[in-house]
C-alpha cells in the first residue's frame, strides 16, 4: 500500500495527491460515483455497490472505516442534501432519508433510473432518462411536476438548477436550458461539437459548463455562445464541478481545474490552472471540496488532494 | 413545454396511449377528394338514416350504449348507425375462460361513401387477440404492432385515402376500429377475436353476450376440467349436445322473451367448494404457464353476519351526471336499506372537494338510516375528481374498534394515481376498501391497485344502468372473508412471476385466480396456504408439467395478468420506459391489444414504399421480441459506445447466484431486483474496447443446484454514420433526403440553428433512408443535418439553399 502511495506521489502533477483509500471492505477500491457531506458525515455512493458512510474522513484509514449503509438501491448516480434530508438518485429510483438509516422512495418521481438531482433553494429537480421532475420539498415552492422528453431528449444524464434556470445534460440533445417555460437544446444541431453531454455545472451567470462524452468540455453562455475548455488531460470527460474560484473537470485520464470566470477573464479557459493525476484510477467521476481537501472519486476508490489555498466546490 | 400537473385533464394527456385520440380527418378527406357533392350526400343520408335505424334497432339508441355498432359519418358531420345485417359469435369456454370469435356485417345503405367507427364492448378484462376486415371480397388480417408505430402507418396511409384498419383498446373491455371507405351499398365485414375470464359465484359460471341482432348465430363450446353440469340459459332457448371430445356444444335458438337483447348462459362445475384447481400450458423448451383457481360459496340465505362499519364513498364529479349518478345513488340507498342495526354507516360524497355526512360511522338506527338515504338522494353531479382526497377522508374517519371497517368506493372517473396510492399505502388502519368502477372510462388499474393494497376487491360495471346486476357482488363484500393471509408455493418445483402479486382475501361467492410460470419439468404440487377464521388450512393442486398440455389461453392469460400488473404500476407511479417496454413486449409476443399495442390490418397493395418499410420494421421488431423471449438475458442497450448499460437476466428469485462474464476481463455478480423481477448489474465498457460485436456469458445457479447459461450479444460502435444529403427546393421550403450507410436512430434538420424551423425524423433498427420537408421563408439559408446512429454517434452536414418565392401561378 505504501509503495502504491509513493507511486501516486511520483506521478503527481500540479497538485499533491497525498492520501488515497484502497481496500475491499469500505468504499476504497470501489467505483465511486458520488461524494456528499450530510449530517457531518461523508456519504460515498458507488456505481454498483450501494452507499457508504464515513463518520470522519480526514485520513485514508478513517475513510476506509466507512460502513456500507443498508439501502434499497445499489446503483447510485447522485446524492444531495436538501432541507436537512439526504436525497439519493439511484437506478432503482429517487430515495430520501431523514436520519441516514431509513430510506424511502420519493413517490413524486414515478420513474426509475434517476440520473441526477439539483436544488434551486426551493424545489428539488431530478432527471430520469426521459423526464425532468420537479419535487415539492419546501413550503411555498411550486407544486410537483414532470416534463417528459425535454427538447425531445430521451436520455437525460444530469441537472443543475440556479438563478431560476435549470440546465440538463443529455446524451442526445447536449445541454438543455429550461427557463421555466421553454426547453432549448444546445447540441450538434445548434452548432456545438456534440449532442452527448455527461454532466453540467452552472456558471453562476445564467450559463453552464458542460462535460461531453468524447469532445471535451465547454462553457455555454445564456445566449448559446460556446467556448471550449482547452488543455484537458483527455477529451473523454466524465464530470464537471464549479467552485467559487475554480471549475474542475474529471476525465478518463485525470482531472484539471480552471480559474473561475468570476475571478478572471474567459481566456483562462485556454489552459488549466492545475491538473490532478496519479489517482487510484485515472477515471474521475466526482469532485467534492470538503474539510480543506478536494475529494476525488474514481472507478477504484476516492483520493484526497490537498491544496495550499482554500477551495470549495459546489457540485450542485 | 408541456407541464403536467396531476389533475384529471393533464393525466389524460400525459398517459399518452390510454385515451383514444382522434384526428378530425373527415373534413380534410372530403374537402380533398369527395366523389359526390355535399348536397347529394346529405340528401341520400337524410333518406336512408331512418331506414337504417329501423333495421338495426327498434328505437334510437346512443351508440356508446350498444355492445356492437358501426357509426358512420358523412361529409356534413352527421352520423348514423349502419344496420348490422348479420352477426355470428363462436365462443369456446375452457375452465371458465372464454375465447370468442365475432363476425359482424354492416351495410352502407346510403348513396354516399362513408367513414365509420366500429365499436365492440366485450366486458371487463377482455383482450382482443385477433382482428380482420374485408375490403370487398379481400380479407385483410390484422397484425399486432406497437400502438404508436401502427398509428404512424395508419396516419400516413389515411392521408392517401387508403385506409388500413387499426383496432385499438377503447376503455375497459372495449375495442374500436376506424374504417374508410365504406362504399355506397357495400357490406362491411369485421372479425374480432377476444379473450377473457368469466365471473364465477361459487360453482356457477356465467357467460353474458349483448347481442346486436335478435337472430344472431351463436354457438358455445364448453369444456371444464372440473366437470360441467346444468348448462342452460335463462334468456334464450338452447340446443345442447356432447361433441366427440366430450365438450358441451350449445347452439342458441331464440330469445325466451321479445325484449331479451342479452344472452345469458350458465353452468356449474362439479367440484366441491374450496378446491384448488390448476391448468397448465407447456411449450417444448420453455417454462410452463399455469393458472390456479379456488372459489368460495355464497353465504347461505338467512345467515346473520356480524356488524360492520360501512363507509359509502360516492363520486359526484361532472362525468357522473346522468345514469351513472342515478345508478350509484340507487345502489347506495339499497345498501343502506340492507344494513343491519349492528352496522355503522357513513356517507361521503366527493368531486374535487369532499363532504361527509358524519364525522365517523354511526350506528344504523332508524334515524341514521333515514338521514343517510336522504343525504344520498341530495347528491348531485358536478366538479372534478380527487380520489386521493376522498379516500383519505374515508380512511381517516374510521373508528378503531372491534367492528370491521369497510369502505365501498364508487367512481366513474380518473384521478391522479400516485397520491391516491400513497393514501392507500400510508394509512395504518385496517379498513378494507372495495372499489366499484362505473363505465368504460374508469381507471381500472388505479382502482384495482387501491383495492389490492387495502385487501378489498375491484368490481367493474361497464353499463351504469347495470349497477343493480352487480349489486349482490358488492353486498357480499360486507361479509367476513372466507380465507385470509393466502400464500402460494410449490412442492417438487418452483413457481415464479405470479400475478397478481398480492393474493388478498377470499370472500363469499368470490374466486381466487392466479397466473404463474414454473420451471418444473415433471409432476409438482401447487400449494395454497391460508387461514379460515384464524385456523390454518392448506389446499393442494397436483399438476404434471411433463404431461402433454396445449392450453394457449393459459399463456395468454398469464401475459395479460402481467400487463395488468404493469398498468397498475403505471397508474401508481406514472409511465416510464421500463414498464411500458415490458408491456409492449408482452403485447407483441402474445398478440394482445393493450393500451400500448394495436392490431393493424392493411392490404400489401395499399402500402407506400415508406409504409412498407415501416411495417417491415415493425414485423422485424416483433420477430426479435419473440426470439428474445426465449433468452434469459438482455442488455438495456445493444448498440453502445463506452457507457453504462444495464444487464438484466430473467432467472428465479431464489437462484443461488447469477454471474456475468464480460469479454473485457470483468466478472460481476448480479443482484435480484424485485421491482423488475430480474437479476441486474451495470457495467462500463472501457473506452479502448475496439468496435465489434461481443457476448456476455451469464451463469445462473438455480436453487436446486442446476446451472443454466445464457448469452447476450452487444455491439460496440464508435464510428459515425456516413451520410449523403440531397435537397430540392419545393413549395414553401426544401425537400430533404438523407441516405445513411447504416441504420439511423434519428435525423434532424434545422435552418441556421433555428429550432423553430426544424425537422425531426425517427429511425429504427433498419431504416437508412429518410425524407422530409422543412419550411423556409424565401431567401438564402444554411441548413444543418445531424444524423445519429443506434449508438448515438453523430454525423453532420451543412448545406446552403436558396428558396425563391413562388410566382402568382405557382411557377418559379
Amino acid at each position: 500500500m505504501i509503495a502504491r502511495w509513493l507511486a501516486y506521489l511520483a506521478l503527481l502533477v500540479g497538485l499533491t495527491v497525498v492520501r488515497t483509500a484502497q481496500a475491499d471492505a469500505g468504499p476504497g477500491g470501489r467505483f465511486v460515483r458520488t461524494l456528499t457531506v450530510y449530517g457531518g458525515h461523508l456519504w460515498v455512493g458507488t456505481f454498483n455497490d450501494g452507499l457508504f458512510v464515513a463518520d470522519a474522513w480526514s485520513t485514508p484509514e478513517e475513510l476506509e472505516n466507512a460502513g456500507q449503509v443498508p439501502a434499497p438501491f445499489r446503483m447510485v448516480n447522485d446524492a444531495l442534501e436538501v432541507n436537512g434530508r439526504l436525497y439519493v438518485a439511484a437506478n432503482e429510483g429517487l430515495f430520501v432519508t431523514r436520519d441516514g438509516v431509513a430510506f424511502e422512495r420519493v413517490r413524486e418521481v414515478g420513474a426509475r433510473g434517476v440520473t441526477g438531482i439539483a436544488f434551486d433553494g426551493r424545489s428539488l429537480f431530478a432527471t430520469t432518462t426521459s423526464a425532468l421532475w420537479r419535487v415539492h420539498v419546501s413550503l411555498g415552492a411550486p407544486s410537483s411536476a414532470v416534463w417528459w422528453k425535454p427538447a425531445g431528449s430521451r436520455s437525460l444524464q444530469g441537472v443543475v438548477a440556479e438563478g431560476g434556470r435549470v440546465w440538463l445534460a443529455s446524451e442526445d440533445r447536449g445541454a438543455i436550458l429550461f427557463d421555466g417555460k421553454r426547453f432549448s437544446a444546445f447540441d450538434r444541431l445548434a452548432g456545438l461539437p456534440t449532442s452527448w453531454a455527461v454532466a453540467v455545472a452552472g456558471d453562476g451567470q445564467g450559463g453552464v459548463f458542460e462535460a461531453t462524452l468524447r469532445d471535451g468540455a465547454f462553457h455555454v453562455d445564456a445566449a448559446g455562445h460556446w467556448k471550449p475548455l482547452q488543455g484537458l488531460p483527455s477529451p473523454w470527460t466524465l464530470t464537471i464541478a464549479r467552485g467559487e474560484r475554480e471549475v474542475c473537470v474529471g476525465t478518463q485520464e485525470g482531472a484539471a481545474c480552471y480559474d473561475s470566470p468570476s475571478a478572471a477573464p474567459a481566456t483562462i479557459w485556454d489552459a488549466p490552472s492545475s491538473r490532478i493525476e496519479g489517482l487510484p484510477d485515472p477515471r474521475v467521476h466526482v469532485l467534492l471540496a470538503a474539510a480543506g481537501s478536494l475529494l476525488v472519486g474514481t472507478e477504484a476508490g476516492a483520493a484526497f488532494v490537498t491544496r495550499n489555498r482554500e477551495f470549495t466546490v459546489s457540485a450542485q | 413545454m408541456t407541464q403536467l400537473p396531476f389533475d384529471k385533464s393533464a393525466k389524460l394527456s400525459c398517459r399518452g396511449p390510454f385515451p383514444v385520440a382522434r384526428r378530425p380527418r373527415l373534413a380534410r378527406r372530403f374537402f380533398h377528394g369527395a366523389l359526390i357533392s355535399l348536397l347529394a350526400t346529405a340528401s341520400a343520408i337524410a333518406v336512408t338514416y331512418p331506414v337504417s335505424v329501423a333495421r338495426a334497432q327498434t328505437a334510437p339508441v346512443e351508440p356508446s350504449a350498444l355492445a356492437v355498432a358501426l357509426e358512420a359519418h358523412s361529409e356534413n358531420g352527421a352520423s348514423l348507425l349502419l344496420p348490422l345485417v348479420s352477426e355470428s359469435v363462436n365462443v369456446r369456454i375452457d375452465d371458465g375462460h372464454a375465447s370468442a370469435s365475432y363476425r359482424h356485417v354492416f351495410q352502407n345503405e346510403s348513396a354516399a361513401r362513408l367513414e365509420g367507427n366500429y365499436r365492440l364492448q366485450v366486458g371487463e378484462g377482455a383482450t382482443a387477440t385477433g382482428f380482420a376486415y374485408y375490403d370487398g371480397e379481400e380479407k385483410i388480417v390484422g397484425e399486432i404492432f406497437e400502438r404508436d408505430a401502427a398509428q404512424q402507418v395508419y396516419d400516413a396511409l389515411t392521408g392517401l385515402r387508403r385506409d388500413p384498419g387499426l383496432l385499438e383498446q377503447a376503455g375497459e373491455g372495449g375495442f374500436s376500429f376506424h374504417v374508410f371507405p365504406i362504399e355506397p351499398g357495400e357490406k362491411k365485414r369485421v372479425e374480432v377475436t377476444t379473450s377473457r375470464f368469466l365471473p364465477r359465484r361459487g360453482q356457477e359460471i356465467e357467460y353474458r353476450l349483448r347481442l346486436g341482432r335478435p337472430d344472431a348465430n351463436v354457438v358455445l363450446t364448453v369444456r371444464d376440467g372440473r366437470g360441467v353440469q346444468g348448462l342452460d340459459s335463462p334468456s334464450h332457448d338452447l340446443r345442447t349436445e356432447r361433441g366427440a371430445d366430450g365438450a358441451w356444444i350449445a347452439t342458441v335458438l331464440k330469445a325466451k322473451t321479445t325484449t331479451a337483447d342479452e344472452l345469458v348462459v350458465r353452468y356449474e362445475t362439479q367440484e366441491a367448494p374450496l378446491v384448488l384447481h390448476a391448468t397448465i400450458h407447456h411449450d417444448p423448451g420453455q417454462s410452463a404457464f399455469f393458472t390456479a383457481t379456488l372459489a368460495a360459496q355464497p353465504q347461505p340465505p338467512g345467515r346473520v353476519r356480524s356488524g360492520n362499519d360501512v363507509t359509502l364513498v360516492l363520486d359526484r364529479s361532472g362525468s357522473m351526471e346522468g345514469p351513472s349518478i342515478e345508478s350509484a345513488r340507487a345502489a347506495a340507498k339499497a345498501i343502506v336499506q340492507r344494513l343491519l342495526p349492528t352496522d355503522r354507516v357513513n356517507v361521503i360524497a366527493f368531486d374535487d372537494g369532499v363532504d361527509a355526512l358524519y364525522a365517523a360511522p354511526q350506528l344504523v338506527t332508524d334515524a341514521v338510516r333515514r338521514e343517510s338515504i336522504e343525504y344520498i338522494g341530495r347528491i348531485e353531479a358536478g366538479g372534478g375528481t380527487d380520489i386521493a382526497k376522498a379516500l383519505a377522508k374515508a380512511l381517516s374517519s374510521q373508528v378503531h374498534d372491534d367492528h370491521p371497517d369497510v369502505v365501498l368506493f364508487m367512481t366513474d372517473g380518473q384521478s391522479a394515481g400516485p397520491p391516491a396510492i400513497k393514501v392507500a399505502t400510508d394509512d395504518k388502519g385496517d379498513a378494507r376498501v372495495f372499489t366499484v368502477g362505473i363505465g368504460t372510462g374508469v381507471d381500472k388499474a388505479l382502482l384495482s391497485r387501491i383495492a389490492s393494497i387495502r385487501r378489498g376487491r375491484f368490481t367493474f360495471v361497464a353499463d351504469p344502468r347495470a349497477v343493480a346486476v352487480e349489486f349482490p357482488k358488492v353486498l357480499s363484500q360486507l361479509e367476513d372473508p372466507v380465507l385470509t393471509e393466502m400464500t402460494l408455493r410449490a412442492e417438487g418445483g418452483t413457481i415464479e412471476r405470479l400475478y397478481p402479486e398480492t393474493l388478498g382475501d377470499l370472500f363469499p361467492a368470490d374466486e381466487l385466480r392466479v397466473f404463474g410460470r414454473t420451471s418444473a419439468a415433471g409432476p409438482f404440487k401447487i400449494v395454497l396456504e391460508a387461514r379460515d377464521h384464524g385456523t390454518p388450512r392448506t389446499f393442494v393442486a397436483q399438476v404434471d408439467a411433463s404431461a402433454p398440455s396445449d392450453e394457449p389461453w393459459v399463456a395468454r392469460s398469464w401475459a395479460r395478468a402481467r400487463v395488468d400488473d404493469l398498468l397498475e404500476q403505471v397508474s401508481a407511479k406514472g409511465e416510464n420506459e421500463e414498464l411500458k417496454g415490458e408491456a409492449v413486449d408482452l403485447g407483441l409476443a402474445f398478440g394482445l391489444v393493450t393500451p400500448y399495442t394495436s392490431f393493424l390490418a392493411v392490404p400489401e397493395s395499399a402500402l407506400t414504399e415508406e409504409a412498407k418499410n415501416a411495417v417491415g420494421n415493425m414485423r422485424e421488431r416483433r420477430k426479435r421480441i419473440l426470439a428474445t423471449r426465449t433468452d434469459a438475458a438482455a442488455l438495456s442497450r445493444l448498440n453502445m459506445p463506452p457507457g453504462d448499460p444495464i444487464l438484466r437476466v430473467h432467472a428465479p428469485a431464489d437462484s443461488k447466484r447469477v454471474t456475468a462474464v464480460f469479454p473485457f476481463g470483468l466478472t460481476q455478480d448480479l443482484a435480484y431486483d424485485a421491482m423488475s423481477e430480474s437479476w441486474m448489474t451495470r457495467f462500463l465498457v472501457p473506452k479502448d474496447v475496439a468496435d465489434g460485436t461481443y457476448e456476455v456469458r451469464t451463469v445462473i445457479e438455480l436453487a436446486d443446484g442446476r446451472v443454466n447459461v445464457a448469452m447476450v450479444r452487444y455491439t460496440i460502435d464508435s464510428r459515425a454514420p456516413e451520410v449523403d444529403v440531397d435537397t430540392r427546393v419545393s413549395g414553401d421550403g426544401v425537400d430533404v433526403r438523407v441516405l445513411c450507410d447504416e441504420p439511423a436512430l434519428e435525423v434532424r434538420v434545422a435552418s441556421d440553428g433555428n429550432a423553430r424551423s426544424s425537422l425531426s425524423l425517427s429511425g429504427d433498427a433498419e431504416r437508412r433512408t429518410f425524407k422530409g420537408h422543412i419550411a423556409l421563408a424565401p431567401g438564402s439559408h444554411r441548413i444543418r443535418v445531424v444524423v445519429a446512429d443506434a449508438a448515438r454517434n453523430e454525423s453532420e452536414r451543412t448545406i446552403d439553399v436558396d428558396v425563391t418565392p413562388r410566382g402568382p401561378e405557382g411557377l418559379r
